[in-house]
C-alpha cells in the first residue's frame, strides 16, 4: 500500500463517519419541521444568529463531563427577551426542542442536547444593565459573566458572590444550577441574591417577578406577595429562560486580612467542630474548608508541582478571609477567630503568611490578594486528569463525618490505589458552611480522564457508588435540584414502577408531592414539552439522562 | 520552485491529548480575570467576540479538533472561516496553559497546517500571498530591485559585500509599505547611533516565511527557512535583530532549530532595551511630550513574556506619560493583524482593530506605541475609519525622536 | 357546604370542643364582630388532624380559611367555610444549637419560642411589625426583623403545608431526605416552595417549620443617636449598616418610639416629651473587643453625621423594648386601632417618601406630627423598610374616614413613586396587584390551580379585586 493511503484508509476504517445522529422521534425535532424552524427563525432573530452548520454544532455538543458528543439540531442567539419569546413561539409551532445554555459548565451536561433541538446560547445578550453600588444590586442579561459582573460591582464598592469556577460562567446560568461560593457562609448562595427576574415561558409568553413585576424600586425583599423569582433554579430550563435578572450584590470592605488555619491530621472530627464554632462566630467573609490536595491543585502550576505542594501542605486547612472598614478591624477579627480556634483545638496551626506568599510567588491565577477579587483557580481541578467528577452534597456538617469516610472507603475500593499524591481514588474533599454553618455543603471530586474511555470506566462506578452510598447510605442531597434530574428515569423494574415518577412515592413520599406538582406546572406552561424535555409526557420516561 | 526541506514536523494528532481533553471551561474565553480593571474590556478573543458561537473561541476549535481526529465532522466553507479567522494571537493559550496545562493556539496552528495538507486551507486570498511569496520571495509583490530602497541613505553596510556584527533583517512588511518607512529607518539608525555594527541583506533579503506558516503551509514556510537559514549560517554574524514581530517569531522559535547557536536573534525592542535601559549607550534626552499607551504584539508578549523591555525603553523617554491599556501585557488584546487574518477577512480585522483603539481612547491616551508592522498597519487603518485622532508610532521611532535626531 | 354531618365528621377528628361555632369563639379573631359569623373554627391537634379535615373540606368544597394574624379581617367573617387556628398545635420539637434551627409548630409563639432558645445558649431574630404572634406565620410572612441590619434575611428553613387534598407539601432538602440530614432550605427542583411565603395560604396551610436561631454574644452595647432630622439619622444608619458595625439598627420619630415603648396613652405622651424628633438606635453584638472598637467607629461616625449621644434610662428602655417581639396590634392601645403603610424602598429616596406621606396627611386633615415613622435597613442598607403608622380613634368615624383616605392617597402616591410593597392585602392588594405584570399573576393562578384545583384554600385571600 502507497503510504499515503494510510490515512486514507484509516480513515474509512473509523466506525463514526457521520455526525451523531439523534433517533428519529416521532413527536419531535422532525427534519422537516427543523427545516422550517430554521426558516422562521432565520426571519425571527436574522441569518447571522441561526446556524445547522455541523462545525458550529459540534462546539455545543460536548462538556466536561465523561458523556459523549451530542449535537443539537440548531443553535441560534437571541438579542432580546422579545427574541427569546420568537424562538420559544417557533418552537412550539414546529414542534423543536429547546435547551437554553449559559456556558455550559455544569459539570453534568446539563445543556447537551440528548435529543437534538435548538440550543439558545444566550451569550448574545451581555449587557449589565444597571448596577447600583449604594442600594446593593445589578440588573444583569444571561450572557453576563462573572468576570465582568465582579469587575463592576467592585467598581461601586460591593462585590457578587463568584463561585469557584470560570470566571467566564454566566450568573444567571450559575444562579439556575448552583453558586456555591466561598462567601456561602456570610451571605449564602443562590437563591439568596434573585431579587427578582424577567422571564420566557415556554409558550412564548413573559414573566416579570418582583420588583420588576411593576416597575417598582429594587427593594432587595421578594415580592410582592409569593416569591417566584427563584422559579428557574434547578428547573434546568424546563420552565423556561430567564433573560434578565437583578443580581443581590454585597458590600466590599476597604480592607482584607488573611489567616490559613492548618490541622495535620486526616481526621475531619475536630474539623468540623472547629468549622461550626468558626462559621457561627460569622467573623469571616470568606470560609471554606479545603483538604491538601485542593490547595495542591490551586497553587501548583502543574501537576507535578501540584503533587509536591500537596504532601508538604497539612491535610486540612481553613480558607479564611476577613475584611474591615479599617485594617485594624480585619485584624481583630482574623485575631478572635484564631483564638478561638486554638482554644478548641491546640493542634491547629496557623501557616505562615510568607509560605504561602512563598509558594504562590511564581504565579498569576493565585495571588493571594486577589484571591478574594476572584477565586478562579478551581477550574484546575480538570487538570489534574482531563476532567473531574464531582459529589456535590448538601447536609448538616456534622453528617459530613461519616459520609466522607464511607466515600472514600468506596472509593480506593472501586478504583484501586496508586502512590500518585493525587491518586484517582483519594478524592478531594471540601466542605463549604452555609449560613453560619447551618448547613453545608461539601465537594468530593473524583478526576478522571475525559478522553480516556479506560480510566472514565474505572472511576465512572466509583462515582455511582459514592454517590449512591451518600444519598441513600446517609440520606444527603445533592447540591442541585435532584428531582427534575431522576424525573423520568428508567427503573429495572417491573411494569408499574419503571420509572423514577413511580417510584418515587414509595422511596420519598415527599418527592412525590413536589414531583407532581412540578409535573402539572411543566405541562401547563409547556404542554407541547418543548423545553429542554426531559421526559415524555405519555410515558412519564426519559430516554437518555444527562445526570452523572 | 524553491528547494524544500522535510524536517520531522508535528501534526495535529500529537496534540490529541490536549484537544480531546478540552473540558469547555472556557477559561479562555476572557482575560485574566485578577487582572481586569473595567467590566467593558473583558474579553480576549476576537474571533469569538466577533463571532460569537462557541465554534469561534478556542474551546469550540478544540473540539473541532475532536470532531476531525474522530471523522465526527467534514471540513467545509464555515470551518475553514472559522480556522482562518483565528488571529492566532495565543490569548486563548495564556489563559488555558496557566490552568489547564493545554496548548490551544498550537492545535489551531496544526490545525491550519492540516487543512493545508487535506486541501481545504488557505483561504483563496492567502493563496495569493503564497504565489507572490514564491514569485517575488515576499507576499507583497515587492520588486528585488525596491527590496532594499527602504535603507536608501543610512549608514548601514551590505552584508553581502562586506561583514558586520549585526544582521538588520528589515522583513518584507517593513521594506514595503512606504508608511513604515519611518519606523525601519529610525529602528535601523537607533542600533546605528547605539553604536552598533549594522549590516543589511539589502535587495537580497527573503521573506522570513512567517506569512507562509501562519496560514499554514509549513512546506513554503520550510523553504524560506532553509534558504535563509543557510544565508545567516554564512554571514559571521553575531546578532540578528528584526524589527518586525513576526520575522522574531520564527527566527526565535523555527529558525533557532537549525540556526547557527552563537548567533543572537533580538526582536528591536529588545535591541532597544539593552541600548536604552541595560547598557545605557542611547540616552534619550529629547522630551516626547505624550500621553501613550504599550501596545504589546502578541508575536512578541505572549510568545515570548518580552513586556518589560518596551516600557523599560519608554519609561526612559522625558516627557513620556506611559499608560497602559485595559488589557496589557499577557491579557493584550490582539490588533486584528494575527494570523493572516487582514487579508482574508479585512472588515473583520479592522474590527478587531477599532475594538483595541477604542479601548486606547478610554485611556486617556494620545498615542499607541507598538513594535510590529501589522499592529501600525492595523491602527492606522482604525484611525483612518473611525477619523480617531490618536496617533500610532513604532517603539523606535519614539527612541529616535527622543534622540532627537531624524531619520 | 357546611352542614351538621359534615361538622360532625370535623369533630370526630379533632374533638368537638374543638369545632366551635358563633360570635363568642370568633370575636377573638375579629374584634369588631357585630353580625353573627359564618365561620366555623377548628383546631387541629396535628398534621393528621390537618390533613384529615383537609381531605373532608376538599371533598365537600368547602372553603377552608386559616388564622393568618392576630386580627383578622373583618369582612372574612362573615363567609362561609372553616377557619383553622393552629394554637394547639403548638409544639417545640426541637433546639439544635448546635445547627442553629428550631424546629417548630405554627402555634409556636415569639415568646414561648425566645424563652426556649434563651435556654439553649441562641435566640431568635424577632419581629418589628408583625401581626401574628406565630414565628412560622410570621417568618412565612417575611416580617422585618429586627437585627436584619446585622445578619441577612431569610431565617426560615425548611417548612410543611397541608394542601387542599390533604397531602403535605414538604419544602428544601426534605422533599428529598429526613429531619436532621440537611434541613436545607432549598427545593429540589424550581423553587416553588417560596411561593408559599407572603401568600396568605391560598395554595396550602403551613403548619410546621424550621427557623433559624443565632449565637448568644459575649457583650451587647444599644447606642442611641438624637438628630432633629431624618436625613442624617437615616444616613447613620445606612453607614453602620452598610459597613456591618450593627446587629440591629433602626432609625424612628418620636411619636413612633414613644407609643412602641409605652403601655398607655398617657405614658406614650409623656416619653414622648423625652424623646428627640428623630433617633438612631444601633446594637452591637460579638466579643467585647469588638463590640468596643465598633462603638468608636459608630460614634465618630454618629459625631460627623451630628448625631448627639444619648445616655441613660433611655437605653434601658429602648434595649428592653428590643428584647420582645413588636406586634402592630399592639400598638392599638394608644388610639384604639391603628393603620400602618410599608414598603420598602432606597436609602437614599427615604425623605421624600416620608413626606409623601405627610403631605397626604396634611391634604387629609390628619396630623402629619403624629406619624409614627421608622426606617429599618435591610441587606446591608440595599434598602430600607418604612413604615408610617396611623393612630386613631375606630369610633370617631370621621377620624376613621379621614385615616382611610389618608391610607389610599398615601399608598397612591408612593406606588407612583414605584416605591415596593412586599405583602399587600386588602385594600392595598387590589392597589397593588392591579399594576403587576400580567404573566405575574397567571403564575400566581396556574400554581393555585394546581395545588387547589376546588379552590377552597382561603379563596379571595390574596388577590383581592384582580
Ligand atoms: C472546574 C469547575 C468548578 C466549578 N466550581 C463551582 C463552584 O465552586 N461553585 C459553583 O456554583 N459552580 C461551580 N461549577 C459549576 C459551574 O460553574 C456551574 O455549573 C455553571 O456556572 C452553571 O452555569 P452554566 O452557564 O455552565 O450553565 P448551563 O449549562 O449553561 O446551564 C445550566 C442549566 O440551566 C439552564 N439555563 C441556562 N441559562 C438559563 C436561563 N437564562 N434561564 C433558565 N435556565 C437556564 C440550562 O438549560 C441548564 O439546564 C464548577 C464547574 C467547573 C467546571
Ligand atoms: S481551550 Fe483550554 S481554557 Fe479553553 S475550554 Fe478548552 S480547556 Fe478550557
Ligand atoms: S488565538 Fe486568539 S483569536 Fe484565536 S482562538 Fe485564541 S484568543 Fe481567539
Amino acid at each position: 500500500m502507497w503510504i499515503r493511503d494510510i490515512a486514507k484508509d484509516i480513515k474509512e476504517r473509523r466506525v463514526s463517519g457521520i455526525i451523531w445522529q439523534h433517533e428519529a422521534d416521532p413527536l419531535h425535532n422532525k427534519k422537516e419541521d427543523l427545516e422550517r424552524a430554521k426558516e422562521l427563525l432565520v426571519q425571527a432573530l436574522g441569518e447571522e444568529w441561526v446556524t445547522d452548520d455541523p462545525t458550529i454544532l459540534i462546539g455545543y455538543s460536548r462538556d466536561q463531563s465523561p458523556f459523549p458528543s451530542h449535537y443539537p439540531h440548531l443553535v441560534v442567539m437571541p438579542d432580546s427577551t422579545e427574541e427569546v419569546a420568537e424562538v420559544y413561539k417557533i418552537a412550539n409551532q414546529c414542534k423543536v426542542d429547546v435547551i437554553p445554555m449559559g456556558t455550559g459548565l455544569t459539570t453534568m451536561a446539563l445543556h447537551i442536547p440528548m435529543y437534538g433541538g435548538i440550543i439558545m446560547d444566550l451569550r448574545r445578550m451581555d449587557r449589565i444593565l444597571e448596577v447600583n453600588g449604594d442600594d446593593l444590586y445589578m440588573v444583569i442579561q444571561p450572557g453576563v459573566n462573572y468576570l465582568a459582573a465582579q469587575v463592576e460591582a467592585q467598581r461601586v464598592k460591593a462585590r457578587v458572590l463568584n463561585p469557584s469556577t470560570a470566571a467566564t460562567a454566566g450568573v444567571i446560568s450559575n444562579h439556575a444550577f448552583c453558586n456555591i461560593n466561598t462567601l456561602a457562609s456570610k451571605f449564602g448562595f443562590g437563591i439568596d441574591n434573585i431579587i427578582d427576574v424577567t422571564m420566557v415561558l415556554p409558550d412564548g409568553s413573559i414573566m416579570k417577578t418582583g420588583p420588576a413585576s411593576y416597575g417598582a424600586v429594587k427593594a432587595q425583599v421578594p415580592g410582592p406577595g409569593p416569591d417566584l423569582s427563584s422559579m428557574f433554579r434547578y428547573a434546568f430550563g424546563t420552565l423556561g429562560t430567564v433573560t434578565e435578572m437583578t443580581l443581590r450584590l454585597y458590600p466590599e470592605q476597604e480592607y482584607i486580612y488573611q489567616i490559613y488555619p492548618a490541622y495535620e491530621k486526616d481526621d475531619l472530627t475536630r474539623v468540623i467542630d472547629v468549622l461550626y464554632a468558626v462559621a457561627n462566630e460569622n467573623l469571616t467573609l470568606e470560609l471554606a474548608h479545603m483538604q491538601n490536595s485542593f490547595f495542591g491543585i490551586f497553587v501548583g502550576s502543574t501537576n507535578k508541582e501540584a503533587c509536591a505542594i500537596a504532601k508538604s501542605m497539612p491535610r486540612n486547612n481553613f480558607f479564611t478571609i476577613f475584611s474591615g472598614t479599617t485594617m485594624e478591624e480585619a485584624k481583630l477579627k482574623a485575631d478572635l477567630v484564631e483564638r478561638l480556634i486554638l482554644e478548641m483545638e491546640p493542634e491547629f496551626d496557623f501557616l505562615p503568611p510568607e509560605v504561602m506568599e512563598d509558594l504562590v510567588s511564581d504565579l498569576r491565577s493565585a495571588n493571594l490578594d486577589r484571591w478574594q477579587k476572584y477565586f478562579n483557580v478551581t477550574v484546575r481541578v480538570m487538570r489534574v486528569r482531563g476532567s473531574f467528577l464531582i459529589g456535590a452534597l448538601i447536609g448538616h456538617l456534622d453528617n459530613f463525618l461519616e459520609v466522607e469516610k464511607r466515600m472514600r472507603e468506596s472509593t480506593s475500593n472501586q478504583i484501586g490505589h496508586t502512590d500518585d499524591p493525587l491518586p484517582p481514588d483519594d478524592a478531594s474533599t471540601y466542605l463549604q458552611p452555609y449560613h453560619m454553618g447551618r448547613s453545608a455543603y461539601m465537594e468530593y471530586d473524583l478526576y478522571t480522564n475525559q478522553g480516556d474511555k479506560d480510566e472514565v470506566m474505572r472511576t465512572f462506578p466509583a462515582y455511582m457508588r459514592v454517590m449512591m452510598e451518600a444519598m441513600i447510605g446517609e440520606g444527603l442531597v445533592l447540591a442541585c435540584g435532584a428531582i427534575p434530574l431522576l424525573k423520568g428515569m428508567p427503573a429495572p423494574l417491573p411494569k408499574g414502577l419503571e420509572n423514577a415518577d413511580n417510584l418515587m412515592p414509595l422511596l420519598q413520599p415527599n418527592a412525590a408531592v413536589f414531583a407532581d406538582v412540578f409535573t402539572e406546572v411543566k405541562k401547563a406552561v409547556d404542554p407541547n414539552n418543548i423545553a429542554a424535555r426531559r421526559w415524555d409526557y405519555e410515558t412519564g420516561l426519559c430516554k437518555k439522562m444527562s445526570l452523572i | 520552485m524553491k528547494k524544500r526541506i522535510t524536517a520531522p514536523r508535528e501534526v495535529l494528532h500529537e496534540l490529541q491529548a490536549d484537544y480531546s481533553i478540552c473540558t469547555k471551561c472556557k477559561i479562555c474565553q476572557g482575560v485574566h480575570v485578577q487582572f481586569c480593571p473595567d467590566a467593558r474590556f473583558w474579553r480576549n478573543c476576537p474571533a469569538g467576540t466577533r463571532y460569537r458561537w462557541d465554534a469561534y473561541y478556542a474551546s469550540g476549535k478544540m473540539e473541532i479538533a475532536r470532531g476531525l481526529h474522530v471523522n465526527e465532522i467534514e471540513p467545509n466553507e464555515r470551518m475553514a472561516h472559522i480556522v482562518y479567522s483565528c488571529m492566532l494571537c495565543s490569548s486563548c493559550q495564556e489563559q488555558c496553559y496557566e490552568v489547564k496545562q493545554l496548548h490551544p493556539t498550537r492545535v489551531f496552528e496544526l490545525l491550519r497546517e492540516k487543512a493545508v495538507q487535506d486541501g481545504w486551507g488557505p483561504m483563496p486570498e492567502h493563496k495569493k500571498l503564497l504565489e507572490a511569496m514564491e514569485e517575488y520571495d515576499n507576499p507583497w509583490e515587492l520588486p528585488k530591485k525596491k527590496r532594499g530602497e527602504w535603507a536608501k541613505g543610512l549608514p548601514l553596510k551590505n552584508l553581502k559585500k562586506e561583514k558586520a556584527e549585526t544582521l538588520f533583517f528589515a522583513g518584507c512588511t517593513y521594506a514595503a509599505d512606504k508608511e513604515l518607512r519611518n519606523a525601519v529607518r529610525s529602528a535601523a539608525l537607533c542600533l546605528v547611533e547605539g553604536g552598533m555594527d549594522v549590516g543589511t541583506l539589502g535587495a537580497e533579503e527573503l521573506c522570513c516565511g512567517a506569512p507562509a506558516l501562519l496560514v499554514g503551509d509549513r512546506d513554503l514556510f520550510e523553504t524560506f527557512a532553509f534558504e535563509n537559514i543557510e544565508v545567516f549560517n554564512q554571514l559571521g554574524v553575531k546578532t540578528i535583530v528584526a524589527p518586525c514581530s513576526h520575522c522574531a517569531w520564527v527566527f526565535k522559535e523555527e529558525y533557532s532549530r537549525e540556526i547557527n547557536q552563537e548567533i543572537k536573534v533580538m526582536q528591536i525592542s529588545e535591541a532597544l532595551y539593552h541600548l536604552v535601559a541595560k547598557e545605557k549607550k542611547l540616552v534619550p534626552e529629547k522630551e516626547v511630550r505624550m500621553k501613550a499607551v504599550f501596545h504589546d504584539p502578541c508575536k512578541l508578549g505572549r510568545r515570548f513574556d518580552l513586556y518589560k523591555q518596551p516600557r523599560a525603553v519608554l519609561e526612559a523617554i522625558p516627557g513620556l506619560e506611559l499608560m497602559e491599556f485595559y488589557r496589557a501585557t499577557f491579557n493584550s488584546l490582539c490588533c486584528g493583524g494575527g494570523g493572516g487574518v487582514p487579508y482574508a477577512f479585512p472588515d473583520f480585522a479592522l474590527w478587531t482593530a477599532k475594538e483595541r483603539l477604542f479601548e486606547a481612547e478610554a485611556t486617556g491616551a494620545e498615542a499607541i506605541i507598538t513594535s510590529c508592522p501589522y499592529c501600525v498597519q492595523m491602527f492606522k487603518k482604525a484611525i483612518g475609519e473611525k477619523k480617531s485622532e490618536m496617533k500610532v508610532y513604532d517603539l523606535a521611532e519614539i527612541v529616535l525622536l527622543s534622540l532627537g535626531k531624524e531619520v | 357546604m357546611i352542614d351538621q354531618g359534615l361538622l360532625k365528621k370535623i369533630s370526630e377528628i379533632v374533638g368537638p370542643e374543638h369545632v366551635l361555632k358563633g360570635k363568642n369563639y370568633l370575636s377573638k379573631y375579629f374584634p369588631r364582630l357585630e353580625e353573627e359569623p359564618q365561620l366555623v373554627l377548628v383546631r387541629p391537634q396535628d398534621e393528621f388532624d390537618l390533613s384529615e379535615v383537609m381531605i373532608i373540606a376538599s371533598e365537600n368544597k368547602v372553603p377552608v380559611y386559616s388564622v393568618r394574624r392576630e386580627r383578622m379581617n373583618d369582612d372574612l367573617a362573615s363567609k362561609e367555610g372553616l377557619l383553622v387556628d393552629f394554637s394547639r398545635m403548638d409544639q417545640i420539637k426541637e433546639i439544635d444549637r448546635r445547627n442553629l434551627m428550631a424546629h417548630i409548630y405554627a402555634g409556636v409563639s415569639y415568646e414561648t419560642l425566645q424563652k426556649k432558645c434563651l435556654e439553649k445558649d441562641c435566640k431568635l431574630l424577632l419581629p418589628a411589625a408583625a401581626t401574628s404572634r406565630s414565628v412560622l406565620r410570621s417568618y412565612l410572612d417575611r416580617d422585618i426583623l429586627l437585627g436584619s441590619g446585622g445578619y441577612r434575611a431569610p431565617n426560615l428553613s425548611i417548612f410543611h403545608a397541608v394542601l387542599s387534598d390533604g397531602r403535605i407539601w414538604v419544602s428544601g432538602s426534605q422533599q428529598m431526605t429526613s429531619e436532621g440530614i440537611a434541613d436545607f432550605r432549598e427545593d429540589q427542583g424550581p423553587q416553588f416552595s417560596l411561593f408559599f411565603g407572603a401568600s396568605e395560604d391560598i395554595f396550602g396551610l403551613p403548619f410546621y417549620g424550621i427557623v433559624y436561631t443565632y449565637p448568644l454574644r459575649e457583650a451587647r452595647k444599644v447606642l442611641l443617636f438624637a438628630f432633629d432630622q431624618l436625613e442624617p439619622a437615616k444616613d447613620l444608619a445606612y453607614k453602620v449598616s452598610r459597613e456591618e458595625h450593627c446587629f440591629e439598627c433602626l432609625t424612628a420619630n418620636s411619636r413612633y418610639l414613644s407609643v412602641l415603648c409605652s403601655s398607655s396613652a398617657d405614658e406614650a405622651e409623656k416619653m414622648r416629651e423625652q424623646l428627640p424628633p428623630w433617633l438612631t438606635v444601633v446594637t452591637l453584638e460579638h466579643r467585647r473587643e469588638l463590640v468596643e472598637l465598633w462603638e468608636r467607629y459608630v460614634r465618630a461616625d454618629a459625631e460627623n453625621l451630628g448625631g448627639k449621644p444619648l445616655e441613660g434610662e433611655l437605653v434601658e428602655v429602648i434595649d428592653r423594648q428590643l428584647q420582645k417581639p413588636w406586634y402592630l396590634f399592639e400598638r392599638d392601645y394608644f388610639k384604639g386601632a391603628m393603620q400602618h403603610i410599608f414598603h420598602y424602598d432606597s436609602y437614599k429616596r427615604v425623605p421624600q417618601l416620608f413626606s409623601e406621606v405627610t403631605a397626604a396627611a396634611q391634604a387629609v386633615g390628619y396630623p402629619a406630627e403624629e406619624i409614627g415613622q421608622v426606617i429599618i435597613p435591610v441587606y446591608f442598607g440595599g434598602a430600607g423598610y418604612c413604615e408610617s403608622d396611623l393612630y386613631y380613634n375606630p369610633d370617631d368615624s370621621e377620624e376613621a374616614g379621614r385615616v382611610e383616605k389618608l391610607y389610599e392617597q398615601a399608598y397612591r402616591s408612593l406606588l407612583d413613586k414605584k416605591t415596593f410593597v412586599d405583602k399587600p392585602v386588602g385594600k392595598l392588594a387590589s392597589m397593588v396587584y392591579g399594576l403587576v405584570d400580567e404573566g405575574f399573576l397567571n403564575m400566581i393562578k396556574l400554581f393555585k390551580r394546581i395545588v387547589d384545583p376546588a379552590g377552597i384554600m382561603n379563596p379571595g385571600q390574596l388577590l383581592e379585586g384582580v
